[in-house]
């Protein structure tokens, strides 16, 4: 099928600037279905623009050029349908204090069109939420179980992208442990996962290629888990890899 | 939609709010009716006391063989009531203060018709908790409780950019929430408002109108929060808040306030009590002048009774009530240019109504509940023809000099059934 | 200067609420609603004042240029009084509006204050009223909630409380600090408010015990507030929620409560309608006797007792007008029948009373409304008070028109004799003044009191939630 080398999200040229300074200038990149891409930045290189520019919720009063499709739908263009496609995990989980599990995400779902939807029950079980906890307001959730419930709610709605942003801040190493095995499981199912993050130890755990966002270019990093050191690691973040 | 009520009702918060809204509803009704109650109450223990007096008079009257037409006019008293109408609960207005129970003699009328109530003075200066002020004052406190909030709240749990990436199209969805929100709070008011219609068994088409004037204040609130919340830089809801809240105290305190500061000054009247002042010295002086200078102008008015025995002795009713009479002829000008100023003021009210929503509630409210100024003066217009018609009632005993008999005071005309009998200028 | 920890919490606060912007912009838009409130007012009570000098030099006009005249005739001629008003009411006009302020004074009638300007107001009217004392009483609270709701809880969501009593901060100096950094500014406004009253009422009536009555009973209840500001600030997690219940607070206090109170007591206790009131009083008045009729006992009696005082049989052969010694009898029955009919009126005004003073402490800003009215010289009190001058002054004068009746005017040509026009000049009118504060004493007491207690609740649910962090 042609479909299978159409990849999942690409952005091309992607430019993104104000009027006194560049953010993003000339991003490529390229995701298949059943891969997982991790986007590496230090705080305020960017990362958070590259998300919204993918949600297609740039900021309106900047300057942007190039494209970005999720399955063949631009973002820019067509941004209902594009986001049709797509899952979003913030760095804070957003859910309702005053809502449950399943409250949570029968309200999510509601709030597009879109009819086809899998088991809320399925969904929760399979995000690894414990049963006893579906039916308490999430406000009484640990951060772990809140973003369980996000990823029980991009299940739910059958997406093919998942856009994960700071994932493992505020977890505690099991809770790490549970969401990467979890982002494993989503890529083994088909999905897509683009991950945000700045902890580039857990993203070399699930990622299937590194990325780096340094003065607002985006470059593959190839680096290896026994030439990780802690100068390395400056110098990739410093955008000199 | 029903998930947007779950979302919705499951906050205490707003819970909490919107039974309060709907209690206060209930007690802003009930506190009207008991007032109207009230006076429902006064006006037939008035009825009860006044029909026990007529019949005692008219045992006394039956005792005598011939009444003095002139003792008539000066001792018999006339009650007159200002009956509440069925839906005067809803807004209390000049009833507050307007006396219920009159009492009209045959002496010159403008003498009489501006005696107050004796309430208690400082609590009719506190006011009264009726529908018409909780809807007017309270429900855009309880909109913007609701409603100021709408964006801020979700950028200030980072929830806003995942909500954009959710949803299938903005406008709908807050539209949707905004809605949900406006039909609550009008439920929250309509609800007691119909009960309590259905329990007193009322007329509907007020009920249509009160509900209709309801939902279109509270829609105009709504859409004053949603301008301020939903706008761009919406984002700190305490900000909202405040510059709701101002909003509210420009709209509901300060404007109404200049408002009457400015009928005021633009249309000043005379104080009542004044009129009543001018009315005692005519009379007064009436008594020092030749009985020609009162009767000759007054019979310019009756000519019918120009060719009756003329007045040559110290005292005579028929020069009494002539210059009773005289004398509210004279103040007619007067008294007219008074009423058409307060007329005047509150057509302007009605106009300054288009547009300040909070006045134009109010007024429609109270035209409803006929507890305006326009009833006031209606009703006292019924007095004067009342007293007209008394007049022409005990004139020809008067100054025809007839023999009255006790049969005769059985077509004295009432307050009561005086619109079946016209009048004659 | 090293400043002590609970200055450096308010200096903490204020620049908090500087850097905040919006409660600045609040304290000046409660300013600018001041002053139109100060504006407003005076229109209002200049209104009044006019009408009491133009209403007293008409009444001293029309009464000294009656020409000569039978002095009955004066008696039923009349003279009026205007009730005087403090400059003080320019703050608070009180009842001014509802009660009616010009009396009517004649011979064997009692007439009351009884036109009130508001039965005449347009649904303009129906809004509340923005006085100063309003202000005070109504606007100031609903700004401070706005402005200081925040005031802990902010401190609690950042976690700077938790910081600042771990670190050895006592909670009650953590409180007296922002309840300063709220009431300073506040007790500013007030003192600069009483301040520009005192220039305005310089020289009046009492002038100074009149403003520091009101200046304290409006200093406890904004204290009193910025106390359960903090408190309730404490005791919420969220700003939501802690805004909402001083909402709450707000509503039941300053509207709910004194609506709802004064509607209880008037449906408690009713007070009788007036044409019911008159009935009443004619019938007590043709009880005692009527002084036409010559069969009436008790004016038979009066008769004989006269007629054996003089040692005469006839009444034609007295040395003084029998008619004028009936006229004087007969003013003093009814002004008895009169008086007691005002008393049962007060009775029943001061059962309404008893029943809201039982509630008072409900609504603080009900007490406060009572120390300003009384204060002002416009609460119910100080009406009454007028009215029983007026009564007084009104007995007084018809009595000498009576005694010039008895002693010069001849019975035989009674009903044709003019009385020279000096003896008006001459005749006593006690010029009316307005009441002294004692008058109102009970009011002024009692809402003292309920301020004070204003004052320990919130400091008591202080103490108790002050341990949180």
């Amino acid at each position: 099928m042609g479909e299978l080398n159409m990849p999942l999200l690409s952005i091309a040229q992607l430019s993104l600037s104000y009027e006194n300074h560049v953010v993003l200038n000339q991003v490529n990149l390229e995701l298949h279905n059943g891969e997982v891409v991790a986007v590496l930045g230090s705080n305020g290189a960017g990362k958070s623009s590259l998300l919204k520019c993918i949600l297609g919720l740039a900021d309106t009063s900047a300057n942007i050029q190039g494209d970005v499709r999720i399955a063949d739908s631009s973002v820019f263009h067509q941004p209902h349908l594009a986001r049709a496609h797509l899952a979003y995990v913030p760095e804070q989980p957003a859910v309702y204090g005053h809502l449950s599990a399943i409250e949570n995400i029968r309200y999510f779902l509601s709030l597009d069109n879109n009819p086809e939807r899998a088991e809320i029950s399925d969904c929760l079980s399979q995000a690894g939420l414990p049963e006893r906890a579906w039916h308490d307001p999430c406000q009484t959730y640990s951060k772990g179980m809140k973003q369980k419930v996000m990823l029980a709610l991009a299940l739910a709605k059958q997406a093919k992208l998942l856009l994960l942003d700071e994932p493992n801040s505020g977890l505690d190493p099991q809770a790490t442990e549970e969401l990467n095995q979890l982002i494993l499981q989503c890529k083994s199912s088909g999905m897509g996962v683009l991950v945000v993050t700045h902890d580039v130890l857990s993203a070399m755990a699930f990622s299937d290629r590194l990325t780096m966002l340094a003065s607002g270019r985006l470059q593959p990093v190839s680096i290896a888990q026994s030439s990780l050191t802690l100068d390395n690691l400056k110098r990739l973040y410093q955008g000199q890899a | 939609m029903k998930q947007e009520l779950t979302h919705l009702l499951k906050q205490r918060s707003i819970l909490l709010l919107l039974c309060i809204s709907l209690l206060l509803t209930w007690l802003s009704l009930h506190n009207g009716w008991q007032n109207i109650h009230h006076i429902r109450e006064q006006i037939s223990h008035a009825q009860l006391e006044a029909d026990l007096r007529h019949q005692s008079q008219q045992a006394d009257y039956a005792s005598r063989a011939q009444i003095d037409a002139g003792e008539i006019g000066y001792y018999l008293f006339h009650n007159v009531y200002q009956h509440p109408t069925e839906w005067s609960f809803l807004a209390l207005g000049n009833r507050l203060v307007t006396p219920y129970v009159q009492r009209i003699r045959l002496l010159g009328l403008q003498g009489q018709l501006y005696d107050g109530e004796s309430h208690h003075p400082e609590y009719v200066m506190l006011g009264s908790f009726d529908y018409a002020f909780w809807l007017v004052f309270f429900t855009p406190l309880i909109c913007i409780a609701l409603l100021h909030d709408l964006k801020a709240s979700e950028f200030q749990a980072q929830r806003l950019v995942f909500l954009n990436s959710l949803i299938a199209n903005p406008k709908v969805f807050w539209a949707r929430r905004v809605l949900l929100r406006w039909v609550l709070i009008l439920l929250s008011l309509i609800i007691p408002l119909v009960f309590f219609a259905i329990a007193q068994s009322l007329s509907l088409k007020p009920l249509i109108t009160v509900i209709a004037i309801t939902a279109l204040y509270t829609l105009f609130w709504v859409v004053i929060c949603l301008f301020i919340s939903l706008r761009k830089q919406a984002m700190n809801a305490s900000l909202n808040a405040m510059l709701l809240a101002s909003i509210w105290l420009v709209l509901c305190v300060a404007l109404p306030n200049l408002a009457q500061l400015w009928l005021h000054q633009q249309y000043p009247i005379q104080d009542g009590s004044q009129i009543a002042l001018q009315h005692r010295q005519l009379v007064h002086n009436a008594w020092d002048q030749p009985k020609t200078d009162t009767l000759n102008p007054f019979y310019v008015h009756y000519p019918q009774w120009q060719d009756t025995p003329a007045v040559t002795g110290r005292f005579h009713w028929k020069w009494y009530y002539a210059f009773q009479h005289m004398a509210d002829v004279q103040l007619q000008a007067q008294v007219t240019d008074r009423e058409q100023t307060l007329a005047l003021r509150d057509q302007t009210t009605k106009k300054l109504g288009l547009v300040l929503p909070s006045l134009w509630v109010q007024h429609s409210l109270e035209n409803i509940a006929q507890s305006n100024v326009t009833h006031l003066l209606t009703h006292r217009r019924r007095i004067t023809d009342f007293h007209t018609q008394l007049r022409h009632f005990l004139y020809p005993y008067l100054f025809e000099e007839k023999a009255m008999t006790v049969n005769d005071l059985v077509n004295m005309p009432t307050f009561e059934n005086q619109a079946s009998a016209p009048v004659h200028p | 200067m090293k400043s002590s920890p609970v200055m450096l919490m308010m200096y903490n606060e204020w620049r908090r609420l500087w850097h905040a912007r919006i409660p600045v912009l609040l304290l000046l838009v409660l300013i600018v609603l001041w002053a139109i409130s100060a504006i407003a007012a005076h229109h209002h009570w200049q209104d009044h004042a006019r009408t009491v000098t133009q209403v007293t030099e008409r009444s001293l006009h029309d009464w000294e240029s009656q020409p000569d005249r039978h002095p009955h005739r004066v008696s039923h001629y009349g003279d009026f009084v205007a009730r005087p008003i403090h400059p003080l009411s320019v703050i608070e006009p009180g009842i001014l509006d509802q009660s009616g302020h010009l009396v009517y004074l004649e011979g064997h009638r009692l007439n009351s204050a009884n036109f009130n300007p508001a039965t005449e107001a347009t649904s303009a009217g129906r809004f509340p009223i923005i006085t100063p004392a309003m202000i005070v009483q109504w606007w100031m609270p609903l700004f401070l909630i706005m402005i200081g709701y925040a005031t802990i809880t902010g401190e609690k969501i950042g976690g700077t409380l938790a910081f600042m009593r771990g670190n050895g901060m006592p909670a009650w100096k953590i409180a007296t600090g922002k309840w300063l950094a709220l009431f300073i500014p506040l007790a500013i406004l007030l003192l600069a408010q009483a301040l520009l009253v005192l220039f305005w009422i310089w020289g009046s009536e009492q002038a100074l015990v009149r403003l520091s009555t009101m200046l304290l009973g409006q200093s406890l209840y904004i204290a009193g507030w910025c106390l359960l500001v903090v408190a309730i600030s404490w005791s919420n997690q969220q700003l939501h929620s802690g805004l909402l219940a001083l909402l709450l607070c707000w509503v039941c206090v300053c509207i709910i409560f004194p609506r709802g109170l004064a509607n209880v007591s008037q449906i408690m206790h009713p007070t009788q309608p007036r044409t019911e009131a008159e009935y009443h009083a004619e019938i007590k008045l043709k009880a005692i006797g009527d002084s036409h009729n010559p069969d009436d006992p008790h004016f038979a009696t009066f008769k004989s007792n006269l007629l054996k005082a003089h040692g005469v049989d006839r009444i034609e052969d007295l040395p003084l007008n029998y008619n004028g010694l009936l006229m004087q009898e007969g003013e003093r029955l009814t002004t008895v029948v009169y008086r007691e009919q005002q008393a049962l009126h007060e009775q029943q005004l001061a059962k309404q009373n008893a029943t809201i003073r039982q509630w008072l402490w409900l609504s603080p800003a009900l007490a406060l409304q009572y120390l300003q009215m009384a204060s002002s010289g416009s609460d119910l009190t100080h009406h009454l008070a007028f009215i029983r001058q007026a009564e007084d002054r009104r007995y007084r004068l018809i009595q000498y028109l009576n005694q010039i009746h008895t002693h010069q005017v001849q019975r035989h040509d009674d009903k044709n004799t003019r009385v020279s026009a000096d003896f008006w000049k001459k005749a006593p009118r006690p010029t009316i003044s307005l009441a002294a504060l004692d008058v109102s004493q009970t009011a002024i007491i009692t809402s003292i009191a309920v301020l004070l207690a204003w004052i320990l609740l919130p400091l008591l649910l202080l103490s108790r939630i002050m341990h949180r962090t």
